[in-house]
């Protein structure tokens, strides 16, 4: 682990990859966060409250946008049901009837299925998996330049024990025709104007039926909050939330590729790197989710006591695999920190590593088990998915 | 503010083991009204009447500093891609509105 101890950096480096200068933490009203986007404004508010939910902060009311603080992922890898994060394009039903609600199975199949609620969850075997659910826009408020759209900073994501049955069991109950190429998912909720397009998402045939990919009813050993999507939710691990359909209903096998708005327009992401102000570059649906790694236990600009050891720990997630390590870059050094406990691939698993200083920017990186590395800059696109470079903070010496 | 109205979520689960029961319970919630609002000032009317059906002023004031350009270019897939019923009378006053939302902090 953490071989590559000799690899140099220049400070010049780091602070490209996007340190901020400390500064003096601003007294701020009760109940507001200050998520330090780049240029502002970064006042957020934690009201008002939301059913169900503890304090979140409020991005949007409606459609609700509602960010985890960030201190909750200093507390464990499990992201509690009353703090995750929610995210809605359009206005979401407030009402779930059991006996009304059905889940189709339709399209390229032999037999359309028409389910209720407890034929769904008979369905197959049941399993549970712990997977981070990220959004694809998590962070889009940290990039530089900014990026118009919802203004997270970093705490659009979530890790819980989801448990389902497995999505292919429901396919193969319907039958695929041989010519199934895709497999389309909607929810229940629908836009405020009947004519714009409804939020659907789709993943080829063999994402579709992957032994781990569900269709989940349970959240860390409860119902999914409506709010977070009950009673249905199809689970991707290692892909972005963008798929996980919440509150699903319909699920339509495709014969060609999905050229509906939502995979066709939005949620692209360039296929070759691109410059703010770049225009006509190929794009591609954006799928699996890039390795990430955070400091929980100090923010940018922390005061500390001058020479003292620095204990530091964080959460790391590999994005569609394991980790294989994560190290810790500061000045010119890289050390190795120590792992927690693998609670699943696709979870979040914690780090911790005693510094003897910690003079200049200290950014922890996570490479996974195929290798990937963060990078050292964040790579800028323009619709601020996918941020994956490393994320440096600075602490001062009091 | 407004609270869960109903319903307690009921999830029987065990272990994972073959014959496992999940009851499913009806639920429901009320959702919070926005306290934010969009600063008075001009063009507030017509922001409120073009842009609040749909999504909290918040949306529009969480926005970074943006170029009028920019502006311009949401209002557009406002309109082209969601079909907001955009008032043409009013483009004016929500591009104006707008940009001083952008204006340089003082």
């Amino acid at each position: 682990m953490c071989e590559d101890k000799s690899v140099m950096m220049s400070r010049r480096t780091l602070l490209a990859g996007g340190a901020s200068a400390a500064l003096a933490l601003p007294v701020l009203a009760k109940d507001m966060v200050d998520l330090r986007l780049p240029g502002g404004p970064s006042l957020r508010s934690l009201d008002p409250a939301f059913p169900g939910k503890g304090k979140l902060i409020v991005q949007r009311v409606h459609p609700p946008l509602l960010e985890t603080p960030f201190s909750v992922f200093d507390q464990g890898v499990m992201t509690p049901n009353d703090q995750f994060y929610v995210r809605w394009h359009y206005p979401m039903p407030t009402e779930i009837k059991v006996t009304d609600f059905r889940l189709q199975v339709r399209g390229a199949v032999k037999a359309p299925l028409s389910l209720a609620l407890e034929e769904v969850v008979k369905s197959g075997e049941i399993i549970e998996l712990a997977a981070v659910n990220q959004c694809a826009g998590n962070g889009r408020g940290q990039f530089v330049p900014r990026i118009p759209g919802a203004q997270w900073g970093p705490g659009a994501m979530g890790n819980a024990e989801w448990r389902g049955v497995r999505l292919r069991d429901l396919l193969d109950k319907a039958g695929l025709n041989a010519d199934a190429k895709f497999v389309r998912f909607g929810g229940l909720d629908e836009p405020p104007v009947p004519d714009a397009p409804a939020y659907r998402k789709s993943v080829p045939i063999d994402i579709a039926r992957r032994d781990d990919v569900m269709v989940a009813f349970a959240m860390n050993g409860e119902a999914l909050p409506l709010l977070n999507g009950y009673p249905l939710r199809l689970v991707v691990p290692g892909w972005y939330a963008t798929y996980w359909v919440k509150m699903l209903s319909d699920i339509e096998v495709l014969t060609s590729e999905d050229d509906s708005f939502w995979m066709a327009k939005a949620y692209r992401m360039p296929t070759v790197p691109v410059k703010p102000g770049d225009k006509d570059f190929p794009t591609t649906p954006i799928g699996a989710m890039v390795p990430r790694a955070w400091i929980t236990n100090h923010a940018d600009g922390d005061r500390i006591a001058a020479g003292k050891p620095i204990e530091l720990r964080g959460i790391a997630m590999g994005g569609d695999c394991g980790i294989a390590k994560v190290d810790v870059l500061i000045g010119d050094k890289i050390l190795c920190a120590t792992l927690g406990p693998d609670e699943g691939q696709y979870g979040f698993r914690r780090w911790s590593l005693t510094l003897p200083d910690a003079v200049g920017p200290i950014g922890p990186r996570c490479t996974n088990v195929k290798s990937v590395s963060q990078p050292l800059e964040q790579d800028w696109n323009p619709n601020g998915y996918a941020r994956g470079g490393v994320e440096f903070i600075s602490l001062v010496q009091a | 503010m407004k609270r869960v109205l109903a319903s307690m979520l009921l999830l029987a689960l065990s272990a994972c083991q073959p014959g496992e029961t999940v009851e499913f319970a009806d639920a429901s919630i009320e959702l919070p009204e926005d306290v934010v609002a969009f600063p008075v000032r001009a063009g507030s009317d017509a922001m409120i009447r073009n842009c609040s059906a749909c999504h909290s002023p918040s949306m529009v004031l969480n926005q970074p500093k943006l170029k009028p350009d920019q502006w311009a270019g949401i209002i557009k897939k406002m309109k082209d891609v969601y079909k907001a019923p955009i008032n043409r009378a009013d483009e004016p006053a929500i591009q104006s509105y707008l940009k001083a939302t952008s204006a340089p902090l003082r």
